[in-house]
């Protein structure tokens, strides 16, 4: 969480060239051939498809999340049961819930919130950064202010003030929304420190695209600003916009474990994070309930990190490390 | 009358189910274990022991010399002013470094009222509206000058003082001029309520009679305060140091953070049947995260060895049951406590449809979603009053117990009965607490498959007791936490099941069933001028009986209890059942 701001984008050179040099099927050997990328590939399809087909999974076993079934546990809150065919990671203890309902409904979650936000920090950032590469001027000057203003503000301080300004209005009104304004609050504060990087990297982008004779070409023949935007630029900032992608996700995916846990993301839903914080007074009774979603956060943050890697690597085969 | 405020884990845990969160009415001396062995002691069941005389019994075993330590998870933020000390945390400290005019001394599990700074527990004349209190001899402060009854009487008359909030409001209902003094600092010394006139004796004026003048004798404000030690501009001060009367006196305090006690030297045992003075040194810890102090006495290693920490979650039950000394380590006791689940009874006007209520609720899931450890945190309880209250008869009006998860077949067959099948339960929760929306979804099970419909409604945490506290929410069901403030139902009846109490405040559900029985207003008013103490215990039993069974206004959750794990080389470890905590007074390192 030290790279709060920001979030994985500092991970760029942006002295780098992020140009697409490579045709699309060297990208693709060269991702395939690396086993590394082939295997975190692997691991990532696996979370991802369990996330979208969550409901059927619990289906198919028969269980379901936020289900209590007390008769289930003793009288010590100790789970009665251990991993089954009915339970296949067991069951909470004190409640009953089902684990894997939980845990297969935490990764539907981590990843539906890290996906959204990710996609708007990227919105956000390429609208952003393209104006301030392309126009310069004063919009450079106040883009530029506003990403140092967002770098300075500490993400866990605002994300709490913002939880207890939530509890304080909409929480406080006692209505069904609050657990829908939990849910948009969350995405768009992630979104909102996650955009600072990406807007960076672009505005570097555009500022060299710009002096470029097909840039000027268009410029001379009279195109409009948005459509030298939108149709000369663009196309040329896909691998910034991929790799904020494969680079941002699992940095959000974390900071949404670490806001849960701390009890300032979603309170109602199963997620990883909130799954960690229920399991943290029973690390010792019931080491199993703790390890299942730190794991699953271990394994989808190094899987993506490393399909990232592999990524930048085979779209811009200059970069040696 | 407010509440006593208790602070443990435990409760922190019910507290998110109860509305009440952590206040809770507070004390009384109920009985021993579960199985109460009553000591018949004076008034026969009543615990009065007006004989009593120092020095304490022994403690079998008992060493002198060490340092127990207490890890506290409260902040005694509020400091430890008699004036208004109203939690059970601060009130036990308290019993270690003041003497009131009466308190309990503990026999066996049972706890006895006896006279403590007075001679008795009082005399009263004057048709029950005066108390005269008769100081005992040679009792010194921990500088060595001398006690005297005018310095009780200022202690008492800083309770008024709206300088000091928070305490006990039986003064002000009961004392004459109660409600139009305002204290020392404002009004001055001349107060008709009380009086010294020569240095051991002190007489209490009431406008009305109150029979339970002993057990309200014991509370910290009965204390002797010299008027010389409170700082008249700032009286908040006084609570950072009392002028120690008891076998400890402060030697550092902390809020928050730390409170040293040493021995006092000027305390003579022989004046004192209540209190020892094993250990050289008392240190507790304040603020202490529960998830860390739990861990050190689990581990029980170092200075843990000698310490005690109050309260137990099932998570650090199951770890310390299965260390190897671990069940040797914990001590459990009675808590005056009852946990409620109150019935709207404007909103649920059918006795059937509320008995139905009762049987569908799943008591054994609640106690596992809240932590609960059944005959460790809580036991199951089928009366309005908790055992140990004198003139308590055991009845269960439902016939279950209390236990179990239910029986939705015998509920629906009574909706049944009362046309009402698919009646609306309005439950409310906290969204943001996990244990909340447990607790909710449990109930939201139980009741559909006993054939309610249920309805929930989500407000955040801090905003829980609140919304459960007012009289117009949509709500039909609230859980609530209650614990007397001595051993009577007159600590029960006239403050949560009284009729006019609704009208009387407009805002607030102090009578969260909203229970308005002529027939039963017309008994608590009885009793409570019943003169006899013995005649009254009867008489409250007999209306517990009479509510539960012709109205059933609340679920009875079970009786709270508390437990205490103690560091291997702590001995004497006893609960105090007056209030729920650790008796440190009983305490020695071995």
């Amino acid at each position: 969480m030290t790279d709060a701001s920001g979030f994985g984008f500092a991970r760029f050179d942006a002295e780098a060239d992020l140009e697409l040099d490579a045709p699309r099927q060297t990208v693709w050997r060269a991702l395939l051939g690396n086993k590394v990328a082939a295997a975190s590939g692997m691991v990532v399809a696996m979370f991802v498809l369990t996330a979208i087909f969550a409901p059927l999974i619990c289906a198919a076993f028969g269980v379901s999340p936020n289900d209590p079934h007390t008769e289930l546990v003793g009288f010590d809150d100790q789970p009665l049961v251990g991993p089954s065919l009915h339970h296949p990671f067991g069951v909470a203890p004190a409640t009953g819930k089902d684990l894997f309902a939980n845990w297969v409904y935490g990764a539907r979650y981590s990843l539906l919130i890290a996906t959204l936000a990710a996609t708007a920090a990227i919105a956000i950032g390429l609208v952003l950064g393209m104006a301030a590469g392309y126009l310069g001027g004063w919009v450079d000057r106040i883009v530029s202010w506003l990403i140092d203003l967002f770098l300075t503000m500490p993400f866990l301080l605002v994300a709490a003030a913002v939880a207890a300004i939530l509890d304080a209005t909409v929480g406080r009104r006692g209505s069904g929304a609050f657990q829908h304004a939990q849910f948009v609050a969350l995405v768009l504060m992630l979104a909102a420190f996650g955009w600072t990087g990406m807007a960076r990297l672009v505005r570097a982008q555009v500022l060299s695209l710009r002096e470029r004779e097909f840039v000027l070409a268009a410029r001379v023949i009279g195109c409009s600003t948005s459509r030298i935007l939108f149709r000369e630029l663009l196309p040329n900032l896909t691998v910034p916009i991929v790799l904020g992608f494969s680079l941002g996700i699992p940095s959000i995916v974390t900071a949404e474990a670490t806001l849960s846990l701390l009890g300032i993301g979603i309170s109602t839903l199963p997620t990883w994070g909130a799954t960690i914080r229920d399991a943290e007074p029973w690390w010792r009774a019931d080491p199993g309930y703790l390890w299942q979603p730190v794991l699953a956060l271990i394994v989808l943050v190094l899987a993506l990190n490393l399909l990232g890697d592999a990524l930048r690597d085979a779209l811009d085969p200059k970069i040696r490390r | 009358m407010t509440a006593r405020i208790k602070l443990t884990v435990a409760v922190a845990v019910v507290g998110v189910l109860t509305a009440a969160c952590t206040a809770s009415h507070h004390t009384g001396p109920s009985v021993s274990s579960g199985k109460a062995q009553v000591a018949h002691a004076g008034a026969a069941g009543l615990q009065l022991d007006p004989t009593a005389r120092g020095p304490a019994p022994n403690v079998p075993g008992a060493k002198s010399g060490g340092t127990v330590t207490v890890l506290d998870t409260a902040s005694l933020a509020t400091g430890l002013d008699p004036a208004n000390a109203y939690t059970t945390g601060g009130d036990e400290i308290l019993n270690l470094t003041v003497r009131t005019l009466t308190h309990y001394q503990r026999r066996g599990d049972s706890y006895v009222l006896v006279p403590d700074l007075a001679t008795n527990l009082g005399t009263v004349t004057d048709g029950g509206l005066t108390w005269t209190f008769r100081l005992k001899d040679g009792l010194r402060y921990e500088d060595g000058t001398p006690i005297s009854a005018a310095d009780v009487a200022y202690s008492i008359k800083r309770s008024f003082a709206p300088e000091l909030p928070g305490g006990t409001t039986y003064q002000k209902e009961f004392f004459v001029d109660g409600l139009k003094y305002r204290g020392p600092y404002d009004d001055g010394d001349a107060y008709a309520g009380v009086d010294a006139p020569d240095g051991k004796t002190l007489v209490i004026h009431l406008t009305k009679k109150f029979p339970d003048m002993p057990y309200f004798a014991s509370f910290p404000l009965f204390s002797p305060v010299p008027e010389s030690k409170d700082n008249k501009k700032d009286p908040q001060q006084y609570g950072l140091h009392p002028i120690a009367t008891g076998p400890y006196r402060i030697a550092s305090f902390k809020e928050s953070h730390e409170l040293v006690l040493t021995r006092n030297p000027q305390w003579d045992p022989g004046t004192d049947p209540i209190r020892h003075q094993y250990p050289d040194r008392f240190d507790f810890k304040l603020g202490q995260s529960y998830l860390t102090a739990s861990q050190q006495m689990i581990e029980d290693r170092g200075s843990a060895q000698t310490s005690i920490l109050s309260g137990i979650d099932a998570p650090t039950y199951s770890s310390l049951m299965s260390a190897p000394d671990g069940a040797q380590r914990l001590v459990t006791g009675t808590e005056p406590c009852n946990q409620f689940l109150y019935i709207d009874t404007r909103k649920v006007p059918d006795v059937r449809v509320r008995e139905a209520i009762g049987l569908a609720t799943p008591h054994a899931s609640v106690w596992k979603v809240t932590g609960s450890v059944p005959g460790v945190t809580i036991v199951p309880s089928t009366t309005l009053l908790p055992p140990g209250t004198p003139g308590r008869i055991d009845f269960d009006p439902l016939g279950d117990g209390s236990k179990g998860d239910g029986d939705p077949a015998a509920a629906r067959k009574l909706l049944v009965q009362a046309g009402s099948v698919g009646f609306k339960i309005r439950w409310l929760y906290a969204s943001d607490f996990p244990v909340s929306v447990n607790v909710m979804q449990l109930f939201k099970k139980a009741f559909e498959r006993a054939g309610f419909t249920f309805t929930a409604t989500p407000v955040v945490a801090e905003q829980l007791s609140a919304e459960s506290n007012n009289p117009n929410a949509p709500i039909n069901l609230r859980l609530g936490n209650w614990c007397s403030d001595w051993p009577s139902g007159s600590s029960w009846f006239p403050a949560l099941f009284y009729g006019p109490l609704i009208k009387q405040n407009p805002h607030d559900a102090p009578n969260e069933s909203f229970l308005d029985a002529p027939d039963v207003d017309a008994a608590i008013n009885r009793i409570e001028a019943t003169d006899d103490l013995r005649s009254a215990a009867h008489q409250w039993g007999e209306l517990d009986k009479l509510v539960m069974t012709k109205y059933y206004p609340a679920v009875v959750f079970g009786s709270g209890r508390e437990p205490v794990i103690r560091g291997a080389e702590v001995g004497g470890l006893h609960v105090d059942s007056t209030l729920g905590e650790p008796f440190y007074t009983d305490l020695y390192v071995s």
